[in-house]
């Protein structure tokens, strides 16, 4: 915790706990007790998910990849790891929604022509934000200025 | 060798020091945090809403008007959940050392701030997911997804909150520093911020188009596209799946208006030969998305009128469907009064499509698609 705990924060603290109590009260009441225990599965494998794999993975990739490309394609190259992710939570949802869909007017689109075109995308946004942090990158070693030298940030 | 020096790390559990990517910065975790708070809010208010209207509070009557209130809120609702999705990831994933942190827990004070921020992650993790899933009308689970959301969406804002509460200070001086504070920091922070708004608006220009009509083109992403479904409206729930096949298409189908013991029936064709007006009103999903269309057919206050002298009541709305938690609606005075609330007959100048409600559905203003209760048999004056 730290320090300089003021009137303000306190009340903040105060209004968090009662909303917090509020959503337990509200689960507690409405929610029968044999959905519990799917409840708590899904809580806990989204933490599990994302601490187990997806963070450590990002990580890795960081320490594997960006070391080995040009520092102003750095940026986009996480960008793109994160729109990369998302898009493939998408993709499963999309692939699902769209084999299991209850009517034709759900997820309409297939799946083979939205997620392809919004793959491409992807790319293209990152090669534009490579090519974009390349030309500020060589805009800043053309006056250069005092003390801001390239450092190695890698993960 | 710099980079044998880093692979060791893979070796062994990581501690918070050895992640330096600048990324990994107070002045970064607070920029993101605060747009991923300020989405967890806006959802949560406009959530609240769509509560409200399904489960109305006598002390808080929601007007019929403006007639766009709930596309807008529920549009909202749908587009700053999907939002938070990359800005979760980019939150977790700037803020990720602080997992490994030493102590692992100092004081009790400290381990209850622990336990708030696992709440916090937990319960952020399942509102976006779930969520998402949802509105792709896919249900992995064995809870009812709306309870499930409602009280988890409580404890997440509440989390949001003591969260703040705790690290406010920290918050303030990131906030207030610039993202470029050091010589030598380079592009990074900055690089990763523009990122994620690069891609939280990406993503959103991939799937509002569900409800904003002009990037209806480009909604590669969104479960639902305008213009796609009978008559160009999309459909939550067929007559199959509703039950209704042959009672909703039965020549014999009549409309039962009742107040007390006073009741009236009435054909379709008694229906089509009454007053007949037009609206151009939203049917608007919870799930995010909406469609207008111009619909034909009776004022609600008309055919109240035709079985009491006081248009100012409820009413119940029934369907012909014998199941399901929206088989009838209670229509608020407010809206029995509104001119634009119908029942309608005709959809964009053809009769009704069995899979929008034929012989007859209501259609009001500022409801969700659910209240709008398709293939009617009988509306009931309430009080």
């Amino acid at each position: 915790m730290t320090a300089r705990w003021s009137a303000g924060r306190l009340v903040l603290l105060g209004v968090g706990v009662g909303l917090v109590a509020a959503g337990a009260v509200i689960g507690l009441t409405s929610i029968p007790q044999h959905q519990w225990p799917s409840v708590l599965v899904w809580l806990a494998g989204g933490v599990a998910v994302h601490d187990a794999v997806l963070a450590p993975t990002a990580v890795v990739l960081g320490l594997v990849v960006l070391p080995r490309v040009p520092a102003p394609w750095r940026p986009a190259l996480r960008a793109g790891a994160l729109g990369a992710v998302v898009l493939a939570l998408f993709s499963v949802v999309v692939v699902v929604g769209h084999a299991a869909r209850r009517n034709p007017s759900v997820v309409p689109v297939p799946p083979t022509t939205s997620l392809v075109v919004a793959g491409a995308l992807l790319v293209l946004a990152v090669m534009v934000g490579a090519a974009v942090g390349t030309a500020a990158h060589r805009t800043r070693r053309a006056a250069p200025a005092p003390g801001l030298l390239p450092r190695d940030d890698t993960d | 060798m710099a980079r044998s020096l880093e692979l060791r790390y893979l070796v062994r559990p990581p501690e918070q020091g050895d992640f330096r990517s600048p990324v990994h910065d107070p002045r970064v975790v607070a920029r993101v945090g605060l747009f991923l708070g300020a989405a967890i809010v806006v959802a949560f208010l406009t959530g609240l809403v769509s509560h409200v209207h399904q489960h109305p509070l006598a002390w808080l009557p929601l007007p019929p008007t403006p007639v766009w209130g709930y596309r807008l809120t529920q549009g909202l609702h749908v587009a700053a959940g999907l939002s938070a999705i990359p800005l979760l990831l980019a939150k977790l994933y700037a803020a990720y050392p602080a997992l490994f942190a030493r102590p692992r827990v100092g004081s009790p004070l400290h381990a209850l701030e622990r336990l708030s921020v696992a709440v916090l992650v937990a319960t952020a993790i399942f509102q976006v997911v779930t969520g998402l899933l949802n509105v792709f009308q896919w249900y992995p689970w064995s809870f009812s997804f709306v309870r499930v959301h409602l009280a988890v969406a409580w404890v997440l804002v509440g989390s949001v909150v003591v969260h703040v509460a705790v690290k406010l200070p920290v918050i303030a001086d990131a906030l207030r520093g610039p993202v470029l504070e050091e010589a030598g920091d380079g592009p990074t922070r900055r690089g990763f911020l523009a990122g994620v708004a690069v891609t939280v608006l990406g993503l959103t220009a991939l799937t509002v188009g569900q409800t904003v009509p002009t990037l209806a083109g480009a909604a590669l992403l969104s479960p639902r596209q305008a213009g796609v479904g009978p008559q160009g409206l999309p459909v939550n729930r067929t007559a199959r799946a509703a039950g209704v096949e042959a009672t909703a298409a039965d020549p014999g189908w009549r409309l039962t208006v009742a107040a007390g013991a006073r009741t009236v029936a009435l054909s379709r064709s008694e229906l089509l030969a009454m007053r007949q007006v037009t609206v151009e009103l939203p049917i608007a999903c919870v799930e995010g998305w909406s469609t207008t269309a111009t619909w034909q057919g009776v004022r609600i206050r008309d055919l109240v009128a035709l079985v009491h002298a006081n248009p100012d009541v409820d009413v119940r709305v029934v369907s012909l469907q014998q199941a399901g938690s929206y088989r009838e609606s209670v229509l608020p005075a407010s809206h029995v009064a509104h001119p634009d609330s119908v029942l309608a007959l005709r959809l964009g100048g053809a009769d009704l499509d069995l899979d929008h409600g034929f012989p007859a559905r209501l259609v009001a203003p500022g409801r969700p698609g659910v209240l709008q209760t398709k293939w009617v048999e009988r509306i009931e004056v309430l009080g």
